[in-house]
């Protein structure tokens, strides 16, 4: 078929508007979503049609590719007929952008400076809807902004079929709203917002925050389950939040999400992990970054209680306590590490446990949340990011090694008595008389709550989400990377970098001076990675495990 | 450790006493300016070449110097006629700024007729150039740059402007009270 005077070949099955997009020649459309059905309610995506020596103007989503098609996607009638078209959209429409939090991504402000650009020939009185209706518990509603794409209302039809939102009444005043008493609060309810073309849908978290042109954005993996649905972090760094939140952190101990620097996260389109959407709890699970109890200097339990120190010196406690607990035997150290670290985070520190130092009792298997659930959308039943590269790298007890469970009849007994707990608090896992009994306890947090203070000798502060690089192997063997936003705040800094630090100080080097030699290292001690570098793991990241069946076969 | 005194001892030769002449020819070019000037005055007074202006001398800041319709002085936030702010946080001004000296916080209205307010509006002076953008920028007609404001000294190197000053809530600075008292009383 023809496209703009050029012969192309489609699949069978494809509609015009795919045909376009996928030879890269945009059809301004607002219903038409790749993952929901057709239903052709805009009109928006209006081409020249010409079949049979005749010519008509057709929507594009609802013509199929077909055999001696010709298609004009820009021309003299085309353009009019979108800009009318374009009029009747505008005809009702508010034109509250100055407030509308959409404003910068809105497709109706992009469609008009492209087709538009004419004035309201509207005499008649606006119709008036509910302005800013709460209609769930993170989402609000602006029926005057609405355009009527239908697009929410097929997603909660057709993908998390919980079918809170339809749209009601004929003509004009058609409507769309939430079904009565019903309540837009399913876990996936936040993409709504996603696929809102214009202001009407509108998240209550990301409400007045900031306007989207303020916000850079970089490719990142969502930590908060198993899946690794690839996300992009909308950060802002301004001078003046930056210096609000300082005073913030200082002053209350609580949430300091106005001026944090992730605004919000969006979902990035990954078909082979997460499709368009996320879960509201990655969508939402940002926070830590930010939050106030975050852990900014190093903590040392001095005579007067924990002191703040600076990160060199809590390095020489920790390595002075673990060689002399090590020279009465390596199994008198536990280590418990989350799987929460990257990849490169969880080699460096088998490295220096395993291979350098021998220690056999170093587990991951934290007890799961009991109030975790997975369903069969997205959200998986594991709620950790990195437990595949936790088994493949071997971070279990070994033999005369103590595993979590083994782990409170040791310290009972007396078998072990110094605990590094990496990035887990360790009354997840152990009890208060437990922790009490140890002799050394050694923590390396990104949050420290207040009354874990009691039971820490050292805490060393580690770099949150957002503040590095690394890479994350999710449950089917998916290798995706992540890439650092901005610096870590304080002292912090990734775990690896605290281990390439501590490994000196206990006379066991690792020689990786950056992350690239750790990464390096990495793909050399994994088999399944040999083949991969930082630059082709790519933005939507590769399957390891095809690669060793491929390696194998 | 006494310090080392020179006397260095000045005998004016002739070429330094040449500069007499300069001392009249100054004191000339002075006389000319004021003969002139009231000259000047004179024929204004009379209606006549009233396209020449004589020079003036203003006694600031009791008599302010008339500024030009268009100049750009400090900021001020207007209001509605019921008093409510006009400014959306629309961060419109704060985009074009070039210079970064205006910070909003918006947030949502108590008022329920109105949706977004700017719950923190700062204009930091010091980092403003004057240039207008943001009055241009704003759609709804809620920053404004006064031709009469132009006093804007402090004894500090944060002059910053909060919503409260912009509003004219609160008086900017201290002694614009005092300017305002002096005037009064002249007046009165």
């Amino acid at each position: 078929m023809k496209i703009d005077g050029m012969e192309y070949e489609f699949p069978e099955g494809m509609n015009v508007l795919q045909a376009c997009e996928s030879i890269g020649i945009h059809i301004p459309h607002f219903c038409y979503h790749p993952a929901l059905k057709v239903v052709g309610s805009c009109r928006m995506c209006k081409v020249e049609v010409i079949q049979n020596e005749r010519k008509r103007i057709d929507i594009s989503c609802n013509v199929m590719v077909q055999d001696g098609l010709e298609i004009i996607t820009d021309s003299a009638p085309v353009r009019t007929a979108r800009r009318m078209t374009l009029e009747f959209l505008l005809a009702n429409h508010p034109l509250d952008c100055p407030i509308c939090d959409d404003a910068g991504e809105c497709e109706l402000q992009n469609y008009y400076l492209a087709y538009g650009r004419n004035d309201s020939r509207m005499r008649e009185v606006k119709r008036h809807r509910r302005k800013a209706t709460e209609i769930g518990p993170s989402i609000m509603l602006d029926g005057e902004r609405c355009v009527l794409c239908s697009r929410c209302a097929r997603f909660v039809e057709e993908i998390t079929r919980t079918r809170e939102l339809g749209i009601f009444g004929m003509g004009s005043s058609e409507e769309l709203m939430v079904n009565p008493g019903a309540s837009l609060d399913n876990d996936y309810a936040g993409n709504v917002v996603d696929l809102c073309p214009v202001g009407a849908l509108t998240d209550k978290d990301f409400r007045f925050k900031r306007r989207v042109w303020f916000l850079q954005s970089v490719p990142s993996i969502c930590q908060l389950c198993s899946r690794g649905c690839n996300v992009r972090i909308d950060y802002d760094i301004n001078p003046f939040h930056e210096h609000k939140r300082n005073i913030n952190m200082r002053t209350h101990r609580s949430e300091a999400t106005r001026y944090a620097r992730i605004q919000r996260i969006k979902p990035r389109v990954n078909s082979d992990v997460n499709g368009y959407w996320i879960c509201d709890r990655g969508r939402y699970g940002y926070r830590s970054t930010d939050a106030a109890d975050r852990l900014l200097k190093a903590l040392v339990r001095g005579e007067n209680g924990l002191e703040e120190s600076d990160v060199t010196k809590a390095l020489k406690q920790i390595a002075s306590g673990v060689s002399s607990a090590v020279g009465k035997g390596a199994d008198r150290v536990a280590i418990v590490v989350s799987p929460r670290l990257t990849n490169e985070e969880l080699f460096a520190v088998h490295r220096l446990f395993r291979e350098r130092l021998d220690m056999p009792s170093m587990d991951h298997r934290i007890p799961v949340d009991p109030d975790w659930y997975g369903d069969d959308l997205l959200r998986t039943p594991d709620p950790f990011p990195n437990r595949t590269t936790c088994e493949w790298l071997g971070i279990i007890p070994a033999d005369r090694g103590f595993g979590i469970t083994e782990l409170p009849d040791a310290i009972a007994s007396g078998k072990v008595n110094t605990l590094i707990s990496i990035l887990a608090d360790p009354r997840d896992y152990l009890d208060e008389t437990a922790i009490r009994k140890l002799k050394r306890r050694y923590y390396i947090l990104r949050q420290m709550p207040d009354d874990l203070r009691e039971f820490t000798d050292v805490a060393l502060p580690a770099a949150a989400w957002g503040e590095y690089r690394g890479t994350f192997t999710n449950f089917n063997g998916r290798l995706q990377r992540l890439e650092a936003a901005f610096e870590p705040l304080g002292d912090a800094r990734p775990v690896w970098r605290l281990m390439t630090d501590l490994a000196p100080l206990l006379k066991k080097p690792l020689g990786l001076k950056s992350f690239d030699d750790v990464f390096a290292a990495l793909t050399h001690k994994i088999s399944l990675f040999a083949d991969f570098t930082w630059r082709n793991i790519g933005d939507e990241g590769v399957m390891a495990i095809r690669n060793r069946q491929e390696v194998t076969a | 450790m006494q310090k080392k005194v020179t006397n260095i001892t000045f005998n004016p030769g002739f070429k330094e006493n040449i500069y007499y002449p300069e001392v009249f020819r100054g004191l000339w070019i002075t006389n000319r300016h004021f003969f002139v000037n009231m000259w000047r005055h004179t024929l204004n007074l009379f209606g006549i070449r009233t396209k020449v202006r004589p020079a003036v001398t203003y006694q600031y800041p009791e008599d302010p110097r008339p500024a030009h319709y268009r100049l750009r002085g400090r900021h001020r936030l207007t209001e509605k006629q019921n008093g409510a702010m006009r400014c959306t946080a629309c961060m419109l001004c704060e985009t074009i700024c070039p210079c970064d000296c205006i910070h909003i916080v918006p947030g949502e209205s108590p008022d329920p007729h109105i949706e977004k307010f700017p719950e923190e509006f700062t204009i930091d002076l010091l980092r403003c150039c004057y240039c207008g953008f943001c009055v241009e920028a704003c759609p709804v007609d809620a920053i404004r740059m006064d031709v009469t404001r132009t006093e804007m000294a402090g004894y500090t190197r944060d002059i910053i402007l909060t919503k409260e000053l912009l509003l004219g809530k609160v008086k900017a600075h201290p002694w614009e009270n005092w300017i305002a008292e002096g005037v009064e009383e002249k007046a009165g």
